[in-house]
């Protein structure tokens, strides 16, 4: 028992603290726009109970009655959950008293020595020039058999922007004005918006008339839809009027003259409102458009995720990347994900999930990529371009992401892999695109190009100079050679001569009894011949030497010993005291001989 | 005194830091272009590469890249004229045959060249092997080598020397006049070339060197034609399939 109490007050001291948290809001309802004299409604509407509301200073207008209190409780209980709402009226009749743009200050509502405020009432007075009577819109129900003119009742298509970029939304309103009183709406005919893509703004249907001030008459408004428009092409685009049939309730037949309009009867006439024509400039995007970029126009973000970093081969990977901002979502196209070779990709899952507000469509699009990597490895898609135009800022944007990164292992042993293995299934080089090869990195020597030689005057002369340096070795060892040989044919012509006057002298020595200077004229005369003869100089003349060169001339063998016998015989008693067997005038005589015997012989 | 020495020893290191500095410059400047290029910035690594093209530096390295950094900015016409002038370089190059292709298959006009007789082209690449200069001074050493060995055979006595001396001054002839002639080959290719690139986008080629005369054939940019002669602001081409006409001088870029 004394559990139960403690979960009954636990439950209230739940609730009480659902009901502090509840935000306390004071809302205030009026209409906009009256005549003067007319009757104003002003309500307060406070969601909770217990205050005190403090109304405000109704300056400029005249207080018929109020504050007439009202309450009203709703409980839902959905699936189990009780939520009860408490609301409190607080309703003032005013009535307008004169022309002008009033503001009645915020009302307060206290409570828990609390203050909450109403937003400050803005009402503004004129003097309807449209009719006379307080209640406009009421008029022609009293007005029997009154005929609808045109001014009394219109639709017009209300178009926030004339001018845009191809892709940037337009926010087109349909708006329905009426003077008269409206039974209902048969049937609204929206243009067909050619040339745009046409995206419904959620828009709660009217159910009552909002009073607006136009050009000094009062209308009862209505907003029927509210659109956005994205342009898909350049030029001037034109909408067709909105066409609507309301009913317009009519009084028929004469007023009861006993009981006057109360038992009125009315019929409900059917008749055709049109709008008009519209005209929207469209420009086309300017400048060149970047790579990757698809017909986006807007604001967006893209982030790419993927939901595992490492897998093994076979198993399956999702990539998602996903589109966020604002925009025309559905014509963004899936970002080119440059998928390396390896991976089996299949066509990306394309989900949209967007709110058509005034302000464009906002939401995100994502694009699920199924990707089964068929070989292992470290695997990296690199980062992903995506271009779109702003057509606030006018220029083109670029979002990257990040490169996304994960790990193949290879497929874990005991597992079957799923793979044919056969020795002549040789799988074909795919070849994924062309691009240039790449640029050379290692630095090169570089030197910087001078003169070239073959222009230069100094290398052709350098063919001249040795040309010169050639002819010129050439002539001097001619004239060297001509003067050789001048040289050793005197010598030749006069060895004989030469070698004669020698013996003569060394004769002349032998009869003065110089025996010395005989023997020395002799030998000189013996080998001066030879050398002049055979072009040698005296010095390398040795016995063997000297008998080669002779033999090598021409002269006889015997001829050749006899000379070397007699040179032998003068060197011996020249040089040392061996006793002399020949006689020096035999001696003389044979070495004239064989001088004369070799002069003949050697060529 | 010893301020002036403290003063000399400070220059002397200044020169020792910057004579370094100064001689690595352009390829400190080569490689800040590979790297603009490697991050993408393919304009600040064109704008790299052609100070050094403008300062004279003239490798195939520096021409291949600039090409490749033009093919990647889209200007196709910058970019062949570039390869074209690095295949002076280096006209066997794989990759820069490759790219060249690639980079003709793009242009408006179809690229279609009259092929030489392969002796002439085995000539002309044997020609591009080394430089101009190379081939010079190859030339020269043969010529001075052939007179010596002339001389020689001239004073020579033995009979096999003789022989000897003459069939290797011959060769040393052959040789001396071959790179002489390549030498000028490679000069009249890279030096003295007729072969020009079209840089303006459209250009009509006209009967005769006015712009009322009669309009005889429009071609586009990245073209290779052949120049001829030039009359004030008109050069004579030639077009690949032999077709002759005027174009402004301007609308060209000499390789």
């Amino acid at each position: 028992m004394r559990l139960l109490a403690l979960i009954l007050l636990n439950n209230l001291l739940l609730h009480s603290g659902v009901a502090h948290s509840q935000d306390i809001t004071v809302r205030a309802e009026y209409p906009r726009v009256v005549s003067v004299g007319e009757q104003v409604r002003l309500a307060y509407t406070v969601n909770t109970s217990g205050g005190e509301l403090v109304p405000p200073p109704f300056d400029g207008f005249y207080k018929l009655s109020g504050p007439n209190v009202s309450y009203s409780m709703s409980t839902q209980i959905i699936n189990g959950r009780r939520t009860s709402e408490t609301s409190y009226s607080y309703v003032f009749y005013l009535q307008a008293t004169g022309e002008g743009k009033f503001t009645i200050p915020a009302a307060r509502y206290i409570k828990d020595k609390m203050e909450h405020f109403s937003e400050p009432v803005e009402i503004e007075v004129i003097r309807d020039s449209g009719s006379s009577t307080a209640q406009p819109v009421q008029r022609p129900a009293n007005e029997k058999g009154t005929t609808i003119t045109g001014s009394d009742m219109y639709v017009s298509l209300i178009l926030n922007k004339r001018e845009v970029y191809v892709g940037e939304p337009v926010v087109a309103t349909v708006k329905f004005y009426t003077r008269t009183d409206i039974a209902g709406l048969n049937e609204i005919k929206y243009p067909s918006f050619n040339g745009f893509l046409k995206e419904e703004i959620e828009t709660p249907q009217p159910t009552a008339l909002e009073r607006e001030n136009i050009d000094g008459v009062i209308f009862g408004t209505a907003v029927f839809q509210r659109f956005l428009l994205y342009p898909q092409r350049s030029g001037d685009i034109v909408i067709d009027p909105v066409q609507l049939t309301v009913l317009i309730r009519q009084r028929s037949g004469e007023s009861d003259p006993f009981f006057g309009d109360f038992f009125q009867t009315f019929t409900n006439v059917p008749r055709m409102v049109s709008g008009q024509e519209q005209t929207i400039k469209v420009k086309p995007l300017p400048g060149s458009r970047p790579a990757g970029f698809s017909g986006a126009v807007g604001k967006f973000d893209m982030s790419v995720e993927t939901d595992m970093d490492s897998l093994s081969v076979n198993e399956a990977l999702t990539i998602r990347v996903t589109l966020k901002g604002q925009g025309n979502f559905r014509l963004a196209d899936a970002p080119s994900v440059s998928f390396p070779a390896g991976l089996e990709v299949y066509d990306p899952k394309t989900t949209t999930s967007v709110v058509n507000t005034v302000a464009g469509t906002t939401g995100s699009r994502v694009f699920e990529y199924l990707v089964i990597p068929r070989s292992s490895g470290n695997y990296t898609i690199p980062s992903i371009n995506w271009s779109y135009f702003d057509p606030t800022a006018e220029k083109y944007h670029t979002v990257s992401t990040q490169p996304v990164i994960f790990v193949v292992a290879k497929a874990p042993a005991g597992e079957s892999v799923p793979q044919i293995f056969s020795p002549a299934a040789g799988e074909e080089i795919k070849y994924l695109g062309s691009d240039i090869r790449f640029i050379r990195t290692g630095t090169p020597a570089l030197r910087n190009r001078g003169g070239l030689l073959l222009a230069g005057r100094g290398y052709y002369s350098a063919y001249g100079f040795s040309l010169l340096v050639f002819a010129f070795i050439i002539v001097l060892r001619r004239e060297q050679v001509r003067r050789n040989s001048d040289r050793a044919g005197v010598l030749n012509r006069r060895a004989a001569r030469l070698a004669g006057k020698r013996l003569d002298n060394a004769l002349r020595y032998l009869k003065k009894g110089g025996s010395d200077q005989f023997f020395e004229n002799i030998l000189k005369a013996l080998w001066g011949y030879v050398s002049d003869k055979t072009n040698l100089p005296v010095s390398e003349l040795t016995a063997s030497k000297s008998a080669e060169v002779l033999l090598a001339r021409g002269a006889e063998e015997k001829t050749a010993r006899e000379f070397l016998d007699i040179a032998n015989t003068c060197e011996l008693i020249r040089y040392s005291t061996a006793t002399v067997t020949a006689k020096p005038s035999e001696i003389h005589g044979s070495a004239v001989r064989i001088i004369r015997e070799l002069e003949n012989q050697i060529r | 005194m010893n301020t002036r020495l403290n003063k000399t020893l400070i220059l002397l290191i200044c020169l020792a830091v910057f004579i370094p500095a100064t001689g690595t410059d352009p390829e400190i400047r080569f490689q800040e272009g590979v790297r603009l290029y490697q991050d993408g910035d393919f304009n600040g690594a064109i704008d790299k590469w052609m100070e050094l093209n403008d300062a004279g530096y003239q490798n195939f390295e520096l021409l291949y890249n600039t090409g490749n950094a033009y093919f990647k900015t889209g200007e196709l016409a910058q970019a062949i004229l570039f390869y074209e002038r690095a295949a002076l370089r280096r006209p066997w190059n794989d990759d820069l045959n490759y790219n060249l292709t690639l980079a003709r298959g793009q242009i408006r006009d179809r690229y279609d060249e009259i092929p030489v007789v392969f002796f002439v082209r085995w000539f002309s690449v044997l020609s591009l092997l080394f430089t101009s200069d190379v081939w010079a001074y190859t030339a020269i050493i043969a010529f001075v080598l052939t007179l010596a060995l002339i001389l020689l055979f001239l004073f020579s006595s033995r009979y096999r020397l003789k022989t000897l001396l003459f069939w290797l001054s011959g060769l040393m002839l052959v040789v001396f006049s071959s790179s002489l002639s390549l030498a000028l080959r490679n000069r009249n290719l890279v030096f003295r070339s007729r072969e020009a690139i079209i840089i303006s986008p459209v250009i009509t080629g006209r009967s005769s060197p006015s712009d009322g005369s009669q309009d005889l054939f429009v071609i586009h940019e990245g073209l290779k034609v052949q120049t001829g002669e030039r009359i004030g602001e008109w050069c004579e081409i030639r077009l690949p399939d032999g077709n002759k006409g005027w174009v402004p001088s301007n609308s060209f870029e000499g390789i």
